[in-house]
């Protein structure tokens, strides 16, 4: 039904797509995958009509098709729901829905009854429980991302380009939105679905396209690869067996507490958290989304206020009234809302890199420009972070490089304490890989780390101990032999408390 | 409960509740003449000009960009009713109409510039505020003229029991509520909230900041026209005071100026507020200065002070009430489908 061929694409000096192919059949799930600055994102906006190409061709049923404009790929039934969302925060859920598609009566007026009545529609299909009348900037992100999901679903299309859209989802989400997507497929639909998880890519898709570095790499069924060819084509190197050797390093060392939490409690959101972190540990934190993993998070740096409760760190207590306060102290967050809480889009990597160790010092103090490039540059080689020079701005590198920057920029500080909120959402399975690795390090230097993940698999095989949260409140410590998949899903899902468990 | 939510999420609560403020002030240091329904006239016929500047503003912002050139769009509307009117003796509705048409030309001019050539509105608008300027000063390059009695009596008199000035902002109210209805309405609001995301739902962007430009310009050229009325004569620098007043109007009255959130009810409060402020201004000093010694001769000095500091007081209350930590509206607090999962 689809073909794109020989698709080329440059931004600048920088060529993102050279020779990328993809094809769809009608009532196909093809997935796109390709670490980050493969070119994926840019092969979906290319489909999208918000990037015009500069060769190839796109072939619609054997005729070519010129995509000059989102508009022209809307109305050629190609629909995407895009990863940073397509969604008009200040405006409601149905209009969002059904926003450049409003439903009009006499007059050419727009009918909001039927706005609203189309919108619930899509909403129950996907069974997301919201009040359509709600603003989106009201919304949870993984609703948003629902939303935005039933946003290119009112384009009634025959393709449907799902960028990442899973990224916030959690697992009954998951499997929700993958029973609609198989049903709909028997209907014609064909989907392309671009993820960082191999597990939801192997239980939905038929087939699946491997770019690096704009190329296409390989074009497979699902059914005769798996996780390590998927990983070779996508990185050209077969995936060592880190996790067997991790395993071993690990013993089990009672160190000084640096962080205890004692009966904390945030408005609606924490209720009486206690917990003791320990130097050089890593603590995870898992449950569904909006648990009160963030919460806490943000409570010990002092960016969100807590009622009740009392903290200790390095042996004092404590009470941040700023981030600031905490940083400090010693004290470093990274946020997996890069765009919101990371990095500094347009400003340079060098920048980026010396953020939190210029906020230590005062307003006015000096600074070397020379040491900071070659700073930021040994940082770079450091790091594998892949940009121009360290004076090209944050927002030219690709999701995986910017989260990295951020890493890198409390790494130069060396906080006693560094929390993580989510921080590889989004990022490719690679970068993943050596951001995990950069916390293991700087672990092993002693700084201590809370980590809180939507990812089971990433908090499996990261933290030394998971904590899972449930409606604010922490009901289970896994550690040691306790720490498997089965355990932490259970435990996330409240099992023990509700009878009914989950619907899978 | 449903009351306070909806009250809170409505974004023009700020500009209603500083309003309401002012007219309890008011009433205080004016006393019961205040109801009068010849005050009300006198407070709607002064104040109508900026109210028109007000409601063009804030169709601009909404869409995330800003217009300068309101006020001196409003000067070259006056001037050239003035000068058909008076020098080439064109009958008064025929050369109104063509000052409307010149003030809805510079909105579309505003439009093309912004949104077709791209370059961003504060400094487009910025640059069309000195031409146009320029424009009316070669149109009339001294004050003078007059505008017939029966206009200006007929403007600030009533109809059917009303002051005229409330029917003619009825009237913009009205014509605004059908276009919201529209498509468009929508997409002004989707553009100024997030622009990415309206291009990505397929949404003509240019298209529809040309159209809120040409909207923002007839509304100015009407106050232009209300302006002359009010005045009864023509000067080059009559529009000076509306550019920015009418950008305090909007914040005023809860529109954002980054865009996408407000309406044109709260800038309506907004510019009555700025209104009632001189007004009160005036009666405290009238009633009450002469109290104290000393201050009697350099009144107008004081009044002005007075009053943009009540202003600076509002802008400030406006700017800080609506917002959330998380940016527009209210604080997160539904859950979505999360929350019933298991």
């Amino acid at each position: 039904m689809l073909q794109m061929l020989d698709i080329g694409k440059r931004f600048g000096a920088v060529t993102a797509l050279k020779n990328a192919s993809l094809s769809l059949m009608p009532g196909e799930i093809r997935a796109l995958l390709g670490a980050n600055g493969s070119g994926k994102s840019t092969l979906v906006k290319i489909l999208g009509g918000m990037v015009k190409l500069d060769s190839g061709n796109i072939l619609l049923d054997g005729k070519p098709l010129l995509i000059q404009s989102p508009r022209d790929s809307r109305q050629n039934a190609i629909a995407v729901a895009y990863q940073d969302l397509s969604l008009v925060p200040q405006l409601s859920v149905a209009d969002n829905i059904m926003l450049g598609r409003e439903p009009r009566g006499r007059a050419g007026l727009v009918e909001s009854a039927r706005v609203r009545q189309g919108a619930l529609e899509l909403l129950n299909r996907l069974q997301v429980e919201v009040d359509p009348d709600a603003l989106v900037s009201e919304l949870d992100t993984a609703t948003q991302s629902l939303v935005e999901v039933a946003k290119a679903l009112a384009w009634e299309p025959r393709m449907l380009v799902l960028d990442e859209v899973t990224a916030s989802l959690h697992h009954d989400q998951v499997q929700r939105l993958f029973a609609l997507l198989r049903g709909m497929r028997q209907s014609g639909l064909a989907i392309l679905f671009v993820s960082h998880r191999f597990d939801e890519v192997f239980s939905l898709c038929d087939t699946a396209t491997v770019l690096r570095g704009g190329e296409t790499m390989s074009a497979v069924s699902i059914s005769q690869v798996d996780y390590s060819d998927l990983i070779h084509a996508m990185t050209g190197k077969w995936p060592e067996k880190i996790r067997a050797a991790q395993l071993e390093s690990k013993l089990p060392k009672k160190r000084d507490i640096v962080l205890s939490l004692s009966n904390l409690h945030v408005q609606n959101k924490v209720k009486r958290v206690s917990l003791k972190v320990h130097s050089g540990e890593i603590v995870g934190l898992g449950g569904l989304q909006g648990q009160g993993q963030a919460e806490t998070l943000r409570a010990i740096f002092g960016a969100v206020s807590f009622s009740e409760g009392d903290m200790v760190f390095g042996g004092a207590p404590v009470k941040f009234r700023s981030p600031g306060d905490a940083v400090r102290q010693g004290i470093g967050f990274i946020s997996g809302d890069r765009e919101r809480e990371g990095v500094l889009p347009v400003r340079s990597v060098t920048e980026n890199l010396f953020l939190a160790k210029m906020a230590l010092k005062g307003f006015f103090s000096t600074i070397n420009s020379h040491w900071l490039f070659t700073g930021a540059k040994e940082t770079i080689r450091q790091l594998k972070i892949v940009a121009e020079g360290p004076d090209s701005p944050a927002n030219s590198l690709s999701g995986g490089n910017q989260q990295k920057l951020v890493v890198g920029r409390w790494l130069m500080v060396k906080p006693r304490l560094l929390l993580l909120d989510d921080p590889t959402k989004g990022v490719d399975i690679n970068a993943r890989r050596e951001i995990h690795q950069l916390l293991r390090q700087m672990a092993e230097h002693g700084t201590t780390i809370i980590i809180s993940s939507s990812d089971n698999e990433e908090l499996l095989d990261i933290a030394d101990r998971i904590l899972v949260f449930y409606e604010g409140k922490v009901v289970a410590e896994l550690c040691n032999d306790q720490k498997t998949e089965a355990q932490l899903v259970s435990a996330m899902l409240g099992v023990n408390r509700t009878s009914g468990g989950g619907d899978d | 409960m449903r009351l306070w939510r909806l009250l809170r999420s409505a974004p023009a609560l700020p500009g209603y509740l500083l309003l309401t403020g002012a007219i309890i002030i008011n009433i205080l240091v004016q006393g019961p003449d205040f109801f009068s329904m010849d005050n009300f006239n006198s407070i709607f016929s002064v104040n109508a000009p900026l109210i028109m500047a007000a409601i063009a503003q804030t169709v601009v912002v909404l869409t995330g960009e800003i217009d300068l050139s309101i006020g001196s769009n409003m000067t070259l509307v006056n001037t050239i009713a003035i000068l058909l009117a008076n020098q080439y003796h064109w009958p008064v509705g025929g050369s109104w109409l063509t000052a409307l048409l010149a003030g809805t030309l510079v909105g579309v001019l505003n439009g093309l510039i912004v949104a077709y050539l791209r370059i961003p509105s504060l400094l487009a608008t910025f640059s069309t505020m000195s031409v146009v300027s320029g424009l009316a000063l070669w149109v009339l390059p001294k004050p003078g003229g007059t505008v017939p009695s029966e206009v200006y009596s007929a403007y600030g008199g009533y109809l059917v029991g009303l002051p005229t000035t409330v029917w003619i902002i009825a009237t913009v109210v009205a014509l605004w509520a059908i276009i919201s209805k529209y498509p468009i309405g929508k997409y002004i609001r989707a553009v100024g909230g997030r622009e990415r995301s309206a291009y990505a739902s397929g949404i003509r962007i240019e298209r529809v900041k040309l159209f809120a430009h040409t909207f923002s310009g007839f509304v100015t050229g009407l106050a232009g026209l209300c302006l002359t009325a009010l005045m009864a004569s023509g000067d080059p620098k009559i529009g000076l005071p509306f550019g920015l007043n009418s950008i305090a109007a909007v914040i005023l009255g809860g529109t954002i100026l980054s865009g996408g959130w407000g309406g044109i009810g709260g800038s309506i409060a907004g510019a009555l507020f700025l209104g009632l402020v001189s007004n009160i201004v005036f009666f405290l000093f009238n009633n009450f200065a002469g109290l104290i010694p000393g201050i009697g001769n350099v009144s107008s000095f004081y009044q002005q002070l007075l009053s943009n500091l009540i202003v600076i007081f509002g802008l400030a209350s406006a700017v800080f009430t609506p917002r959330k930590k998380n940016g527009i509206g209210l604080p997160k607090t539904r859950e979505g489908m999360t929350k019933d999962a298991v």
